[in-house]
Order: C-alpha cells, then structure tokens, then sequence
C-alpha cells in the first residue's frame, strides 16, 4: 500500500505548504483589520470624531471646518452632537475630545493569555481526541459468505475440486497427546488492516477416543482465535506456538472442526510461515477470493503478483504447491442468477499441495504473502494529526517570536 | 484509493481544526500570517473534502462494494443516474453531501471576500471554522462514508425504492445548498459581533447570501414537494410532516432575516435582530437533520436514521449558546443597536409586523414539531400535533402577510404617509370587491374562499399600484428604476410570487377526490373527463418491474389525451409503489394512482383527484426565485434609490456612517433627506419604457389571478351524483366513489398508527383501512363525531388525533397559547417597542445633560480667558 501513503504524503506536503506558507512569508505582520467597536472602519471613527469635534466648535458659536455642520444653526448642531455622542457612548468611547483614549478592544489585556490558552487547549483536544479514537472496525458480516456457517460448503467444493480421498485420515501425533490434522483449508480473507482466516480440518478420530487435542497450524503472529458459536470445542493448551482445541470426537465417520484466526497486515502485506511448527503434513488448500482492480491490473504486469495494490493476491507460489485461479460460476437456479450476470467476474485462487502417500517425505509448512490488503487506517490518522499539530508548533513559534520582538500590534 | 479519500477526510478535519483555533487566535492576536494561513486550512478543508467526494463517487460509480455504504444504498442493476444519487440517498453520504456544499460555501465566502470586510476575516474564520469541525467529525467518526466492509458485498442491497425519482435525486442537493449558504450570513453576524461593528460592506454581502440561500431553499422545498405529490400517491405536497417542517424553519427564519436586513439598510436599526435571525436560521438547519438522523420522530424521511443523535443535539444547543451569547455580550456595540427607537406607522414598523408573523409561524412550527417530544419525555403522555393544528393557524398568519404586503409596500421609510391613497387603496379595493364578488356567485365560491380570494385579489392590486408609485416617484424615470432598483423588482414579483401560492393553497388543497374500479375497455366520467380503460402494459427496467394502465381521457371538447398511472416493484424492495399519471393543463391536474390492478382480467382500481390549484403552487415557484434571481443581478456597486417621505430620492443608508447620523438628524427634526437627488425628465422614450414595465406589474398579475379565476371554477363544480351520472342508456358504466364527507371529515382527525403524517383517510395501510371502515360502520349506527373520537382514542391513547384535544388540560393549553400569543403578540410589541423608546429617551437625556455640561465647561474657560 505503499502507493496510498505516496498520495497521502504528497497531499499532507501540498497541504501544509498552502497552510504554512503564509505563516513563514507573513509572519508576524500586523493583520490589517483592527477591532474598532462600533464603527465600520477607521476611517468611519477618524470621520466621527472629526464630526464631534466639527459640532462642539458649532455649538459653541465658532466656525466649524466640517461643511455639513457648518450649514447647521447650533440648536441643531447641539441635536446632531447628542447623536454622534451616543454613538461614542455605545462604543465605550469617551465623548469630549480632550478625554480621548483607545476603544473597547477584545485584543487588549487578557484577551493575549486567553488567545493562547484557547490555542494550546485546541491542540490538547485534538492530540486527546485522535489519540483515543479506535481504528475502525470493518463491516459486520454484511454478507452470507462472512458466516462462518457457510464456510462449510467451501470446504466440501474445495475438498472435491481438490479430488478428496475417499477415506478421512488419522491426524498425526504432534507432540505428547496432541495431534496434527492431515487436512487443512484456509480460507483468507482480506479485512481492513489484518487478514483473516477460516481454518477447517476434518479427521478419523483414533478408535474409541471421546475427544481429541487437535492443534490448530496457525501461521506465525496470529490472533484474535475465534470458535463458531455453536462449536462444543475448548482452546486448552498451546503446543510450539500454536493453539490447541480439546475437540469432541465423533464415534463414527469423520470429525470437523472449525476455528477462526487473523493476522495482521497493517502495511498492506501478511505473511504465511510458521517456522516453529515447521510442517504442515497431508492435504493443504488455500482459498483467496480475487477481485479485479484498475490500479493493480496497471501495476502488476510491471511490478508482477506481489505488488502491494488492492485487491489482495498471493504474492509467490509457495514450493510444491499447485495455483490455480477459477471462475465463481452463477447457480442458473438462483434468484440472483440475473445479478450474477452483471456483475464483473469473481475469480478464486486455489493454492493445493496433494498429500504424499510416503509420511517420510517432509511436507514443510508453507511460506508466502498475500499482498494488497487494505491496511490500517490508523498510521493515516497519524499523518494528518502530525500535519496539524507541524502547522499549530509553526504559528505558535511565530506568535511568539512576535511576542518577544514585540510586533504585535498595539490596540490603539 | 477509498483510504486515500478517507485520508483526504481525516486532513480536512485536522484542517478545520487547525483554521478554527487559528481564525480564534487571530481575533485576540491578529497577525496577517496567522489570519492568512488560518483561510488557506479553511480553503483547504474544502479541496480535502472535494477529494474525499470525488473519490467516494467513484466507489459508487465501480460498484465497490467493499464500502459498506455502496453496498447497503447501491446496487449493480441501478441505472446511472440514481447511482450518482446515491450518494446522498442515506445518511453518510447525504452528511458527506453536506460538508461538500458547506465547506464550498464558506471557500466562496473566504475567496470572495470584499477589501472592505476583511476587517471581519479572523471572525469570520472562527464562525466557518465551527460547523467544519462538527460535520466533518461526523464524516470521518460517526457517520463515515468510506467506512470499508470485509467480506466485500456482492449485488448491492440498492437505493431505497421511493428516493428513485428525478425530483428526489435534485431535492436533497437544493435544500443542502440553501441551508449551507445560510453558513456565511451567520459567519458574518458572529464576526461583526466579534469585531463589535459592521464594516461598510458588511450588510451587502450578508443580503445577497441570505438571498441567495433563501431562493435555493424555497426551490429545495417545492422540489420535495413536487416529489411527495408525484410519489407518494396522496395527492398532496405537504404534510406537515415533521422533516418538512424542518425545513420550513430555515425558510421562515430567513425570510424574516431578509425583512430585518432591509430595515438595518434604509434605517439602520434592528441590527441584533438581524443577526439573531441570521444564526437561527444557519442553527435551524441543522434541527432538520437532528429530526430525520436522531430517530426521535419516525417521518417519511426516517431512511436515514441512526445513533448520531445526541451528537447533534449538543453541537445545535452550542451553535445557539454562542450565537445568543455573543449577542448579549456584544451585540450593544454594533451601529444601530437600539438607535432612537422611534416607531411611528411606517414602512419599517410594518416590516416589524411581517417579522412578526413569521417569526410566530416558526415557533409554532418549532413547537409543533417538538411538543409531542417533549411531552412524551416530561409526562410519558404520547401526543400527535399534526396538519389539522396547523391548518388552524396557518390561514390567520396567511391573512396577516397578504395585508401587509398590500398595506406595507405603500408605506414609506420613517413615514405613515401613503402616497394618493385612494388610487393605491381605493381603487385595487373596488376592482377585488367586484371581481370577488363576481367569482363568488358565478363559481359559489364559501364564505373563507371569498374572503381569501378579496384580500388576495386586493392586495395585488395594491402591489401593481405600488410600482406605479414608484415609478411616479423617480419622475416617471423607467431606466432608473430598471437600473438601480432591481431589488425592488425582484421583491415586487416574490411578493406577487406570494400572492399566488396563497391563491393556490386557497383553492382547495387535494382538490376532489374519488374511486373507481374500471373492467378492462370500461370506463367512467370524472369531473369533465371520460376516463376510459384500454389495458395493462409491463415493462421491464433494468431494476424495476412496472405495471402500468393504459387510461384514454377524453373531454367535454372532444380532446383526447392518455394518462398511464404505474405500479413499480423494485428489485431490492418488496413493496409496489405509486408512480403517479398525471395530466397537467395551465389550471389543474388530473392525477390518477393506480390502486390496484388484477393481472388476469386486467381489471384497475383508480384513485382519481382534480386539484384545480396546485398549477399555482408551482408557479409560484417560477415567480419567486425569478424575483430572487433579478433581485441578485444588482450590481453590488450601486445603491438603490428609494423614496422618501420628504420627497426627492434618497440612497439607500449605510450602516452607521456619518451621514447616517446626519440623515437620522434630519428625520428626527422633521426635514428634507440630506442626500437628495433629482430625477431624470419625462422623455418619449421613458414613456414607452414605462408603460412596459406597469403591463408588466399588470401582466404578471393578471396571469396569476386569471389562474385563481379558471382553477377555482373547475373546483366550483364539485362532481355530484347528477354530474358524474352517465347519459341515458349507459347505466353499465361504474360511478366512481366519493369518501363520505361525514367519514373524510373524522378520518382526517385520526392519525394512519403506522405512518407519519398522514390521516387514514390518506393512508392505505391495513390499519387505516380497518379504521376506515370501523368509522364507517359507527357512522351508521348513528354514533356522533365525538363519540367515534372519543372511540378511538380509548382504544389507542391521546396519541390517536391529530391534533391535541382541546378538552384535556394539556390541550387547552397547546391551543391557547398560540392563540394569546396571535392576539398578544401584536400588542406585546407594541409595548416593547415604547418602552424601548422610553429608554432611549432616558439614555439621551443623560447624555444631553452630559453636553451641555462640558459645553458650559468649555464657554466657562472661553469666558475666563
């Protein structure tokens, strides 16, 4: 996914030097519009003032440099003084010219500690807020293939695509009392920054046994082991790195069991290997859905299978195993036979190794990728906080370095 | 690329917050860097935002259905258009929709912003700032559209069935403009509160956008309307439905802002009020989507509900804390607040009194929509206000608008002098009288009819005599006029705009109604037409299945048309719905649903209706935004001319400018205007030009009045028995059926329990139908409208009537409130008004004492020198 963070970078970078630019160009200059309470503009105050002063002059007899109260008798220019006083007055200004000071300005006195303390309590809240956020969860099972229900069918088309034998194995003994299936699917399925996998095995339950320590050959740094609900199954023990399930054998027939596992892929890749277990002995098939992508069918051709662009493929063939992408064919019988047809083509990687009928030959535990998962959105999260918090340090430097040249503008 | 979209989200919020603190510093530290980067986050927000759109168009447009949104409101049989409308078809994406247009808004705003406001920028920054933060919080947390959904989706589950119409893919994007575009006169108020003062370009700016917003809004309204009317299959276009009522708050917030503003312009007064206005009107949009989102009022709306309620609850409770906190801190500061208060009979009093109406209507609007809320949360009572409490009022507020539109627009500025009364009121009254007169015999017109009709016909009147004033008054000068006085023509044709859609609610607001089940090849007469059934088609669309009758109307004339009422099933939905035939002339419709239909004998059941004035409503859609639009294309350089009551022209008054005080001087001591101009001479050309401008103020008028004449005469002859009968010899033919009027008039004070709004006599759910035919069955037995009330609502609760019931102590209390505040309110103000003045007249006093004071000081040390 290397591609979305290039993007991501490029319109962080774009957008904190459209922001940032006018903090370093102009810095600490004064803004032009100062606070003048109650007056359009200075020059409406200068005008006003000069309209007092012009109408004191009138009223007292004089003559007056203002044209308009020049023209007034001074009972009239004593009205026309009432109203440009109460103008004055709403404004918190003085009203006689010899007693002028500064207007009402929020700028002024503790409006500059509180001007800070506003900016550095917004950085806090974010920094708090973001910090506390969850990734977010993917979509619930949305759709019947998210039930694990279901997983069931694909294990059979599976196991009979894969030519299944006609008689369930024994599991080999892995260690003490614990056993390793000699069946194994996994379905992968790609989520928002982890893959998740349904495992499944079926087995021969040894004679007479009414349950057996089945352990489950998870690939290294797996997680979040989930049981369908109705399983009777128990996690008891782990056996070189991997769970173990007390399962309850059945006295006849075979035995399935199912789990539920993940692992993560927060940069867009996970990895299949599991080196402390080192074998994974009998039937191995991996089951990967694949989607067509515009972006990936740009790249792969120059990049090949493993470049990391959703929709998630295998990287690599893993030794001894056989590929082979199928087409999902519509059930002409079911009801959505007509949607099928318009929908794009929806393909599934099959990845087989065939059981060695000689046990003495090593069946070695696959190592792969599967690239082009959607990562975490967490790191992006990230990015556009560090943005913010980058441009909140720049102009707080530049406020202050203000301060300290005392530029700022005086509330005059 | 949908994480590069949910990035592009998460940078415009890191943005927003960024611009917000940075715009808050500025206004107590301003420093240009500061202020400067703070409109870039903001400008930047937007870019963000657009990608995120742009990006989450794409999802919809390629089926990606590993965001959830796409798979839960698209699908891949939809055809192109409603999977681009799609987009706002739910929750995260109508908020994703939102912010787009908000946030382009305030870069308009912010990029356009006049040399001489931006004095006003780092408040202005601040107020944009805030609703950014909150909705696009929203969008990436709470409501986030590209969320993404593993195991991806296959299919779509589609867009729900009935927003698959063209009016509804245009409503959702026109009502969301209007409300954003109220953003910047908000944003404006709060930075002139924040500066403590208007600039000189302050009121210019806020005016246009508040129009402009108003007249998106207004279109967004009718659009919604024009959807339920051919949609939903009721024949109506307004409920009263509580989401509909949302925003119509706005609407009249803004309309009432529009009326201050013109007072804060020729009389520089009201200037709180203004802003007040303003920030209700931007806060007000916002209880819409608290309505519709919060699930706390099941509506025809309620696809979009979720659990975001209490977030918007606390963000529009802030929005209004801080705005009326800002007005009380600072809101004595501005030019203007509480200026010399003197209120005689004049233009602007009576513009006082339009916001008065208006401003009575929101709040029992506002009231009407979140009683039953609050009742329920306070007394566990549930309660139902709905159209009948409404329709009670509505009509009072209408008489009083329509009055004085006629009555204010003669009064001029500062005056109560009406220029030539007895041509401006005498005349337009006769021609009323007579014409009224006329109508209401030959078309037996009621007794609210006839009135309604009178104080319509008068008030145009009057309108088309106030523009031959005017144009008296600049000296016969058409150009003038033309040239400078675009706001006056525009508000000219809203008004006449007005006027009409009062006459189209007038006549009749469903028109008649009837029921008729047609064999194939059978027909039935209704109102004038020869409705005939000539078979069932089916049609296949690419999601949709559609049956529809092929129905001939033939009328008295001989003219043929064909009207095809459909039934729809969408693939992603089990349910049939209406897609409505309606044949429009200039004066009515003929609407016709297809109620049901039997496929093996294709025999149909018809609703019919013939609304005689609904063609009104909708022209008066056409009339409005045209006059907002001519209102808009005024110049911002020029000033409008208006006439004083001393004569001459008079520009229109900045906002606390030297001359202002020199022009309330003159005004206070009674004399000639300061800036009088003189008027163009009486020249063949303007005489030419000003006959075509009054046949235009006739023209207009004439076409909406002759459109009340027409309609409300097809409405005259309601269709009896003996005109429906057949011709002698066609007694094969089926009458169609007309609800009981005793059973319509009960059945519209019960409530349909399953939908919002509706009566059960509009509902064709299966318990409406089982009220129907229990008020039905009662009817017959003889019980009374009281009791069959009283039936009902023991059995389901107070909850079951319409509206409140005025014997219970709660509901004399709902009633009687707006009543004392209709009769009180005008008096209260009155009241409020002089004791106002009394205080301005205390303050002077004080202050002239004050004067004369220094001024003795002053001749004292003259004196003594």
């Amino acid at each position: 996914m290397i591609l979305v963070y290039l993007l991501c970078l490029i319109l962080a970078a774009g957008m904190a030097c459209f922001v940032g630019i006018p903090l370093i160009r102009s810095g600490n200059r004064p803004w032009e519009g100062r606070s003048l309470a109650g007056f359009a503009d200075e020059e409406d105050l200068r005008a006003t003032l000069a309209l007092r002063d012009a109408l004191v002059e009138r009223c007292l007899g004089r003559p007056a440099g203002h044209p308009v109260a020049q023209s007034l008798d001074p009972a009239a220019a004593e009205d026309a003084l009432l109203l440009v006083c109460q103008r004055l007055h709403r404004a918190s200004l003085p009203l006689f010219p010899k007693a002028a000071r500064t207007s009402a300005d929020p700028q002024s006195g503790s409006g500059r500690v509180g001007g800070l303390f506003l900016s550095f309590a917004a950085a806090l809240a974010l920094w708090a807020a973001l910090a506390r956020a969850q990734p977010l969860a993917p979509g619930a099972a949305e759709n019947p293939h998210a039930d694990p229900k279901n997983q069931g069918s694909g294990q059979s088309q599976a196991g009979s695509q894969a030519g299944a034998a006609p008689r369930i194995p024994y599991p080999d003994a892995l260690e003490g009392d614990v056993y390793l299936s000699r069946v194994h699917q996994f379905l992968l399925s790609p989520r928002q920054g982890n893959l998740r996998l349904y495992y499944t095995t079926v087995f021969s339950a040894p004679p007479g046994a009414s349950s057996v320590k089945i352990a489950v050959p998870a690939p290294e740094g797996f997680g979040e082991v989930e049981l369908p609900r109705d399983s009777a199954a128990h996690l008891v023990e782990s056996v070189r790195g991997v769970p173990v399930f007390e399962v309850p054998a059945k006295a006849s027939g075979a035995t399935d069991f199912r789990v539920e596992l993940s692992i993560p892929a927060a940069g867009g890749t996970a990895r299949i290997h599991n080196s402390v277990l080192g074998r994974l002995p009998g039937l191995v098939i991996f089951l990967l859905p694949e989607q067509d992508g515009t972006l990936r069918s740009l790249l792969e051709p120059l990049f090949g299978m493993g470049v990391n662009v959703w929709p998630a493929r295998v990287s690599s063939i893993p030794a001894g195993f056989q590929s082979e992408r199928q087409q999902d064919e519509a059930d002409p019988m079911d009801p959505n036979f007509a949607l099928f047809q318009k929908l794009p083509p929806q393909f599934t990687r099959q990845l087989v190794r065939m059981p060695n009928p000689d046990r003495s030959v090593p069946e070695p535990y696959p190592d792969f990728e599967v690239a082009g998962i959607v990562p975490s959105r967490a790191p992006l999260i990230a990015l556009s906080v560090a943005v913010a918090a980058m441009l909140l340090g720049i102009a707080l430097v530049t406020t202050f370095r203000a301060r300290s040249n005392a530029l700022l503008p005086r509330t005059n | 690329m949908v994480e590069f979209g949910f990035f592009a989200l998460t940078l415009g919020l890191s943005l927003a917050v960024y611009g917000f603190a940075m715009g808050l510093l500025a206004c107590f530290r301003p420093q240009t860097g500061i202020v400067l980067s703070a409109r870039n986050a903001l400008i930047g927000v937007n870019a963000c935002v657009a990608l995120g759109a742009l990006i989450f168009w794409a999802a919809l447009l390629s089926h990606d259905f590993s965001v959830q949104y796409v798979f839960r409101n698209s699908a891949i049989d939809m055809p192109p258009i409603y999977l681009f409308a799609s987009f706002w078809s739910a929750l995260e994406g109508s908020h994703l929709l939102w912010t787009l247009i908000l946030t382009t808004a305030g870069t308009v705003a912010l990029a356009t912003i006049r040399p001489k406001n931006l004095p006003l920028l780092p408040g202005l920054i601040t107020a944009i700032g805030f609703p950014y933060m909150f909705m696009l919080l929203l969008t990436v947390w709470a409501s986030a559209p590209l969320t993404r959904m593993f195991p991806m989706g296959q299919f779509g589950r589609g867009m729900n069935a009935l927003l698959q119409n063209p009016y509804m893919a245009a409503h959702p994007p026109s009502l969301f403009t209007g409300y954003c575009s109220l953003l910047v006169p908000f944003a404006y108020g709060m930075a002139a509160l924040i500066r403590g003062s208007f600039t000189p370009e302050w009121l210019i700016t806020v005016r246009r956008w508040t129009l402009a917003g108003w007249a998106v809004l207004t279109v967004g309204i009718f659009l919604g309307g024009k959807w339920a009317y051919v949609e939903l299959g009721w024949a109506g276009y307004w409920a009263w439905d509580p989401v509909e009522n949302s925003s119509f708050m706005p609407w009249l917030a803004s309309t009432a802002a529009l009326h201050t503003l013109l007072v804060l312009d020729k009389t520089n007064r009201l200037p709180r009020l203004a802003i007040f206005l303003s920030s209700a009107a931007f806060a007000l949009t916002f209880i819409g989507t608290f309505i519709t989102r919060s699930g706390v009022i099941s509506s025809v709306h309620s696809f979009a509900e979720s659990d975001i309620g209490p977030a918007y609850l606390a963000y529009i409770c802030t929005l209004l804390v801080l705005a009326l906190g800002m007005l009380s801190w600072r809101g004595h500061l501005l030019q203007g607040a509480a200026r010399s208060n003197r209120w005689t009979l004049s233009k602007e009093s009576s513009l006082l009194f339009t916001d008065f109406f208006l401003l009575f209507m929101l709040a029992l609007v506002f009231i009407g929509t979140l009683l039953p809320l609050v009742v329920e949360a306070l007394r566990g009572v549930k309660i139902s206000i709905q159209q009948p409490f409404f329709n009670a009022f509505a009509p009072w507020i209408g008489v009083g608008l329509v009055a004085l539109i006629g009555v204010g627009n003669l009064l001029r500025w500062r005056s109560g002098k009406i220029a030539d009364p007895v041509s401006t009121l005498a005349f337009p009254a006769l021609w009323a009288l007579l014409l009224t007169a006329s109508l209401a015999v030959r078309k037996e017109l009621d007794p609210r009819s006839t009135i309604g009709f009178g104080l319509v016909l008068w008030s145009a009147g009057v309108l088309v005599m106030d523009g031959v004033v005017k144009l008296k008054t600049l000296r016969w000068n058409g150009s003038a006029l033309l040239k400078y006085n675009r706001p006056y023509i525009g508000s000219w044709i809203v008004h006449m705009g007005f006027l009409v859609a009062v006459a189209g609610f007038l006549g009749g607001y469903r028109g008649v109604e009837a029921q008729a089940t047609l064999p194939l090849h059978g027909s039935t007469d209704f109102h004038g037409y020869r409705i005939t059934h000539e078979g069932l088609a089916y049609k296949q669309g690419s999601n949709v299945s559609l049956v529809n009758a092929r129905l001939r109307a033939e009328d008295a004339k001989g003219n043929v048309v064909y009207i095809e009422p459909t039934r729809s099933k969408y693939t992603n939905s089990e349910e049939w719905l209406n897609e409505i035939g309606v044949h429009s002339t200039f004066w009515h419709d003929v609407y016709i649903a297809l109620a049901s239909f039997e496929v093996k004998d294709e025999t149909v059941t018809l609703k019919m209706h013939i609304n005689p004035t609904v063609k009104l409503v909708w022209t008066s859609l056409v009339l409005m935004v045209l006059g907002a639009l001519i209102g808009l294309s005024h110049k911002l350089v020029r000033r409008s001319v208006d006439a004083p009551s001393g004569g001459g022209l008079e520009l229109g008054v900045l906002t606390g400018s030297v001359e202002d005080i020199l022009d309330e001087m003159n005004a206070l001591r009674g004399g000639r205007n300061a800036l009088s101009t003189p008027g163009a001479l009486l020249t063949p050309r303007n005489t030419l030009l000003n006959a075509a401008i009054i046949a235009g103020f006739v023209g207009l008028t004439v076409f909406g009045l002759s459109g009340v004449a027409l309609a409300q005469g097809a409405m005259g002859e309601n269709p009896s028995a003996e005109s429906l009968s057949m011709p002698a010899g066609s007694g094969a033919k089926p009458i169609p059926q007309i609800l009981d009027p005793k059973l319509r008039a009960i059945g519209e004070q019960l409530r349909c329990p399953t939908c919002q709004g509706l009566s059960i006599v509009d509902s064709e759910t299966p318990q409406s139908v089982a009220m129907r035919k229990e008020v039905a069955r009662q009817l017959e037995g003889g019980a009374s409208p009281e009791q069959i009330k009283a039936y009902f609502r023991d059995r389901y609760g107070e909850w079951i009537l319409r509206q409140p019931d005025r014997g219970t102590v709660l509901g004399f209390w709902i009633w009687a409130t707006p009543v004392a505040g209709l009769l009180l309110g005008p008096l209260a103000l009155v009241f409020g008004l002089r004791r106002s003045r009394k205080e301005a007249e205390s303050e002077r006093v004080a202050l002239r004492a004050e004067i004369s004071q220094y001024l003795a000081r002053l001749r004292a040390a003259e004196g003594g020198r």
